[in-house]
């Protein structure tokens, strides 16, 4: 796979690391109780969805290129050992969910979200840049 | 030696604190200049009055001769001086007492810079603008007063004013024109980059910076007037509109015998069933720090917020639950109704446009009857399909508001928990500048 694409495809990935945790968030709440994105968007005003959306996207940037740079950083010190990194991000994600859901520690539930979009997205790229 | 120790113990008693009121009102031109902005003006210089509470009132085109109101004609005068399907209208200068002056930019500019710098120590000042306000499509932090001949008073230029207060002196507003909400940043020096807080300034607006509030009707049937100024003022003052007296535990939520502007703020919040979606300094500024990653968080909860405690109070006077699953169906529902009606009035006025620009000259006298009827029966059509919408519209304003409030009660949760001291503080000044009361 050439330079370009690669870049191209990381791009992608980053890109989709925000709307992937919104989806999360959205499938998360939705179980537990009510999903306010969810309610505008079906009943409400889909633009103020939208433009909501995009500005999350947009702030989200700087933190997403954060968690990204730690899960690379990660799998380039776990070296052949991926599994283990992927798990221990896995479990720190789960772990801060449980904190934040059921003993009310405060951790933001879409930033733990995007921490676990990024590592899941970070596979992806190592998949398909490691024939 | 009684009368003595009287003087004395007056003398040496602390200075209580007063309100000093600016009182602004009126329209731009003759034309937007609703008798029911006078109305509302007049009530207010009333219930100060009542209180012992000084106000200076400027309105319209002050003390000239000149008209600045604009009324509905009585009923008969209309059917004979009026075509059959258009309104009847009549102006008039306006008929407030003790009007101090003009809303001329230049008038109400030294007017208002004098009433704040010459506020004495210890004192507060209030300033409400009862009147029209515009929009900056491109940045509504420079939405604007309208004012006398077409005066514009932007939200920078009315900041500056309000530096003349002595430093320390709490200001407070009370903005019930359209597209308000711009105004929460005078709590800011400089209300373009909202830098350079004032936590001794806070205010109360009708509406978002974005959104149309109600009033400024021609008609005078005060029991149907559901602006913002009716709502907040009836509950500082203790009697609704039409002088009945309010239920004292509806305004005094914490019971301390005095009705805050903030208690008055939620009374409006919970009682008015209109279309405006109300906000005070505060609440905008909870809105304005809401990280992004907090927008849409729905599961905190926060029974103990007092907003929380006002949304549940308000979906019980629909019968609602307050749950957004709930609660978002009766959204959908009149939504779609608000798109029909709207649909309607739109077709209703199409075709009165239509038959209205049809030649007359040439009709015979049956055709022009019949011309007129149709004219009469669309106009009527309108004019339903327009009440419809607009009644729709304050509901959905309800459901809405359910929304706000719940969201806001989250916010103010996660300030506790994310925010800064500094953002805390500010926010701490801003409830205790909103709580604060008319004096005496």
């Amino acid at each position: 796979m050439g330079f370009t694409l690669r870049a191209i495809w990381l791009a992608a990935l980053v890109g989709a690391t925000y709307p992937l945790a919104v989806a999360a968030q959205v499938a998360f709440e939705a179980l537990f109780g009510d999903s306010l994105l969810l309610q505008e968007w079906l009943h409400g005003s889909r633009r103020t969805a939208a433009v909501a959306l995009l500005d999350g996207w947009v702030a989200s940037i700087p933190w997403v290129l954060g968690f990204w740079a730690i899960v690379v950083l990660l799998h380039a010190v776990a070296g052949a050992q991926q599994r283990v990194e992927l798990w221990a991000l896995l479990l720190c994600g789960a772990g801060l969910l449980t904190l934040s859901l059921w003993l009310s520690i405060q951790v933001p539930l879409l930033l733990v979200l995007l921490l676990i979009a990024a590592a899941a997205l970070e596979r992806c790229r190592v998949r398909v840049a490691t024939p | 030696m009684i009368r003595k120790l009287v003087i004395l113990s007056v003398l040496g008693a602390p200075a209580l604190a007063e309100t000093r009121v600016s009182l602004i009102g009126g329209g731009n031109t003759a034309d937007d200049s609703q008798v029911q902005i006078e109305a509302n003006v007049d009530w207010l210089q009333t219930m100060f009055r009542h209180r012992n509470i000084e106000a200076r009132t400027y309105f319209g085109a002050g003390d000239t001769a000149e008209p600045d109101v604009i009324y509905l004609a009585p009923p008969g005068l209309a059917a004979k001086d009026a075509p059959a399907d258009e309104p009847r209208v009549l102006y008039r200068r306006h008929q407030l007492p003790d009007v101090s002056g003009s809303t001329r930019k230049p008038d109400l500019t030294e007017a208002l810079r004098r009433d704040l710098a010459s506020l004495p120590a210890g004192d507060d000042a209030l300033v409400i603008f009862n009147g029209h306000g515009g929009i900056d499509h491109a940045d509504t932090r420079n939405n604007y007063l309208k004012l006398w001949d077409d005066g514009r008073m932007t939200v920078s230029d009315l900041e500056s004013l309000l530096d003349a207060a002595p430093p320390g002196a709490p200001v407070r507003f009370v903005m019930a024109q359209c597209y308000s909400g711009a105004f929460a940043s005078l709590v800011y020096d400089d209300p373009q980059t909202a830098s350079g807080f004032r936590g001794n300034r806070c205010g109360f607006m009708s509406e978002a910076a974005d959104r149309l509030a109600e009033g400024c009707g021609l008609s005078l049937e005060e029991a149907e007037f559901r602006d913002y100024t009716t709502y907040f003022f009836a509950a500082l003052g203790g009697r609704t509109r039409s002088g009945e007296p309010i239920e004292q535990r509806a305004i005094d939520r914490d019971g301390d015998g005095v009705v805050s502007f903030r208690e008055s703020h939620f009374y409006a919040l919970v009682t008015a069933a209109s279309s405006d979606l109300s906000r005070s300094t505060s609440e905008q500024y909870l809105e304005d720090w809401s990280p992004w990653y907090l927008r849409w968080d729905s599961l905190a909860e926060n029974g103990g917020s007092i907003y929380w405690s006002l949304a549940e109070e308000l979906a019980g006077r629909y019968g609602w639950e307050s749950r957004p699953a709930a609660l978002s169906v009766v959204r959908g529902q009149y939504a779609r109704a608000l798109d029909a009606a709207d649909a309607r009035r739109a077709l209703a006025q199409q075709e009165l446009r239509a038959l209205r620009a049809q030649p007359t000259e040439e009709l015979a006298s049956g055709a022009a009857n019949a011309r007129h009827q149709g004219l009469l029966e669309r106009r009527r059509a309108a004019e339903t399909a327009g009440r419809e919408s607009r009644d729709v519209s304050r509901m959905l304003t309800q459901v809405e508001k359910i929304y706000r409030l719940r969201q806001l009660a989250r916010l103010e949760q996660a300030l506790e928990k994310y925010g800064t001291a500094a953002e805390r503080g500010r926010y701490g000044e801003l409830v205790q500048c909103e709580s604060g009361h008319l004096s005496p």
